[in-house]
């Protein structure tokens, strides 16, 4: 096989087997530490900083393996010559080419082009009154009180 | 040597930033310009938090100073009951009438990591007819998680539940909560980690697999923003636009494109101009009304002679009061900026506190300081006529989901125990809610607990150490010492712990 492609698939396998592994390591510390709580220990924590850091540490080295395949396959000039291939979706460009050409009938386009004008000028009128509006009736204030106040489940936390 | 020379050159050609890409990093660093925050981990808690950033960027993330959009809508629409969120409403519209989905490309954090994580050299997963249909998923999200949910809680239970935010957000995770847990200062925050966190974590780390491997995963399959930005980007002033006097609908544009687009500026388009370059006509340029901002080589249609130099001298201009209005966000909140709501005690809260006798604080071991509050019923609360019995003290909100939540299990506890045991309910001082209005519909207006809204100046928030998150829970002793100072949901079972702990506790003083 090609070096490239050695390299590419490397990386690749090294990602996914990190995201495994620390997907596997946080699910497993989480059902340990719901056993013991079920225990009687209702108060213990399910989560440490120092097992966090330990987990971290145990599979830094994966992540280190990856970052250095990175390296080099950045210096190498490494990369998937595909992607940059154009999609040859045959619906995409008989699609494309059917509403570019209705679009771009001139007689259509100017009514088009006042109707944008319109529209535009309604929702940015709407815009401003709702903005207005929800100044007046303590939405903003409302909007302030729940972004300076940190729900610690709504991010995650719990 | 000159091929060497070449070489380095051709590889820097290839990899140096784009306008794109700096403006990219310039709005992360704008959204986060309190950096403080990281260094101290704590949130910033200023009054530019009341304006939305057009971008995805969690306002739990310590260095942001702007709200989320989305976050701030699914708050909104669970208030609905109480006030219509215009105000958020009217936000939104305005940026996507301004810019549609060029946020997306320009303008969002959370596009600048998912562009970045692409970058890892792996194989790539192309668009396909797979994709374009899996892009119809971030319509689901909005409707269901960001949308549906919120409004059912909180028109139904008057719980706030920001769907979303709650099960999916990976920003939520990455910025607001590894934010704040990365910091030493917040160790403690690690005993509220429960199945939220669990899960959160191994959604952002599937999220952020599936941006190695397929360009802006999140953005074009899951991103509510998007799908609601998406609506406005045929309406948007500034975006990429087609002169359709030179185009010849070759498609090279749509075929190019790592999003799932049809054609440019649709509802998939992030305007992210990268289309220019394929174009053989020069079609394709960018525009702000009739502005142009970014032309290909060969200029606009409309151009005069001196159109390039005057975009140039123009893009030089704004990029000098750009870097001068970053540098002055960064003064101000780093150095001018003082938060003010610092808790006024004397220690730090913390799991394992001094025994030091008779110090006033609030964290274990440490007395509280005495104080007297007016409840919602009338009658007056001192905490020292609370000696004797074990006293429970929670930091809540009507608009925190688990603050709601948990409350019950602090009125089965004082049925439980009642004559031994006084729970105190604070409500934040910041509220526009009616608070007896809504125990009254809650049910809770007669149940075994006394309910308080801190007064202005933050009197029990300040001696109970209670910070900028919610749900917090202060467990003192018959003596009133305080054994337990934690932020984080309860469960029943963790109150009968603490009050059997509090009862049986023998700390003198």
């Amino acid at each position: 096989m090609d070096k490239k492609k050695i390299l590419l698939i490397s990386q690749a396998a090294l990602c996914v087997l990190w995201v495994v592994l620390m997907a596997a390591a946080v699910i497993n510390l989480y059902r340990q530490g719901i056993a013991w709580q079920a225990q009687g220990h209702p108060e213990a924590w399910i989560y440490t900083r120092e097992k966090s850091v330990a987990i971290i540490l145990r599979y830094a080295p994966v992540l280190a393996l990856a970052i250095i395949v990175n390296i080099i396959s950045v210096i190498l000039g490494v990369r998937d010559e595909n992607q940059d291939k154009p999609s040859v979706l045959p619906e995409l460009t008989s699609l494309y080419k059917s509403e570019r050409e209705m679009a771009s009938d001139l007689a259509a386009q100017g009514a088009k082009k006042e109707n944008l004008r319109k529209i535009r000028a309604a929702v940015m009128i709407l815009a401003l009154v709702f903005i207005i509006v929800g100044i007046v009736n303590g939405s903003m204030e409302d909007m302030l009180i729940k972004a300076i106040n940190i729900c610690t489940e709504c991010i995650g936390l719990g | 040597m000159d091929n060497i020379k070449n070489e380095n050159n051709s590889w820097w050609l290839n990899h140096r930033p784009t306008k794109r890409r700096l403006i990219q990093v310039y709005c992360a660093l704008l959204y986060n310009a309190y950096v403080k925050g990281f260094i101290k981990g704590e949130i910033y808690t200023g009054k530019t938090k009341s304006v939305c950033v057009p971008g995805f960027n969690c306002y739990s993330c310590p260095g942001a100073v702007g709200a989320c959009p989305l976050g701030s809508l699914q708050n909104a629409l669970a208030s609905s009951g109480n006030r219509i969120g215009f105000y958020v409403f009217g936000i939104i519209m305005l940026w996507g009438l301004m810019l549609g989905r060029t946020i997306c490309g320009w303008l969002c954090p959370l596009g600048l990591v998912q562009e970045l994580l692409h970058k890892i050299p792996t194989p790539k997963i192309r668009k396909s007819r797979i994709t374009y249909v899996l892009t119809y998923l971030k319509y689901v999200f909005l409707v269901v998680f960001a949308i549906a949910i919120p409004l059912y809680f909180g028109l139904k239970e008057g719980k706030t539940i920001p769907g979303f935010c709650k099960f999916i957000c990976p920003a939520g995770t990455s910025e607001g909560a590894m934010g704040l847990l990365s910091n030493p200062v917040n160790a403690s925050y690690f005993k509220m980690l429960n199945i939220y966190f669990t899960r959160k974590f191994v959604i952002m780390l599937i999220i952020g697999l599936a941006c190695v491997f397929c360009y802006r995963s999140f953005c074009r399959f899951i991103c509510p923003l998007g799908a609601i930005y998406g609506m406005f980007n045929k309406l948007a002033i500034i975006g990429v636009k087609v002169d359709m006097d030179r185009c010849i609908h070759c498609g090279a544009c749509a075929m190019k494109c790592k999003m799932d687009v049809r054609h440019v500026g649709d509802h998939e388009c992030i305007n992210c101009a990268q289309c220019m370059d394929v174009c053989k006509k020069d079609a394709i340029s960018m525009k702000a009304g009739k502005i142009t901002l970014l032309a290909p080589q060969a200029g606009c249609a409309d151009d005069q002679p001196d159109s390039a130099q005057k975009r140039a001298r123009a893009g030089r201009l704004a990029w000098a009061a750009a870097i001068i209005i970053l540098a002055a966000a960064l003064l101000w909140y780093n150095v001018f900026y003082q938060q003010s709501d610092k808790p006024a005690a004397s220690s730090e809260p913390a799991a394992t506190g001094t025994e030091t006798e008779d110090e006033t604080g609030y964290a274990a071991g440490d007395k509280l300081a005495d104080f007297s509050i007016e409840c919602t019923d009338g009658s007056t609360f001192t905490l020292a006529d609370t000696r004797g019995k074990v006293t429970i003290i929670n930091l809540w909100a009507t608009y925190c989901g688990p603050c709601v939540a948990e409350l019950p299990y602090f009125d089965e506890l004082a049925g439980r125990h009642a004559g031994d045991i006084a729970i105190l309910a604070v409500h934040n001082s910041l509220s526009k809610d009616d608070i007896p209005a809504y125990l009254v519909q809650k049910g809770w207006d007669k149940n075994n607990l006394k309910f308080a809204l801190d007064t202005k100046d933050k009197l029990v928030w300040n001696i109970v150490g209670g910070s900028a998150s919610m749900p917090q829970t202060i467990v003192l002793d018959r003596n009133g010492k305080v054994i337990y100072n934690e932020l984080g949901s309860v469960s029943p079972e963790l109150l009968e712990k603490l009050y059997q702990d509090a009862a049986g506790s023998n700390t003198g003083g």
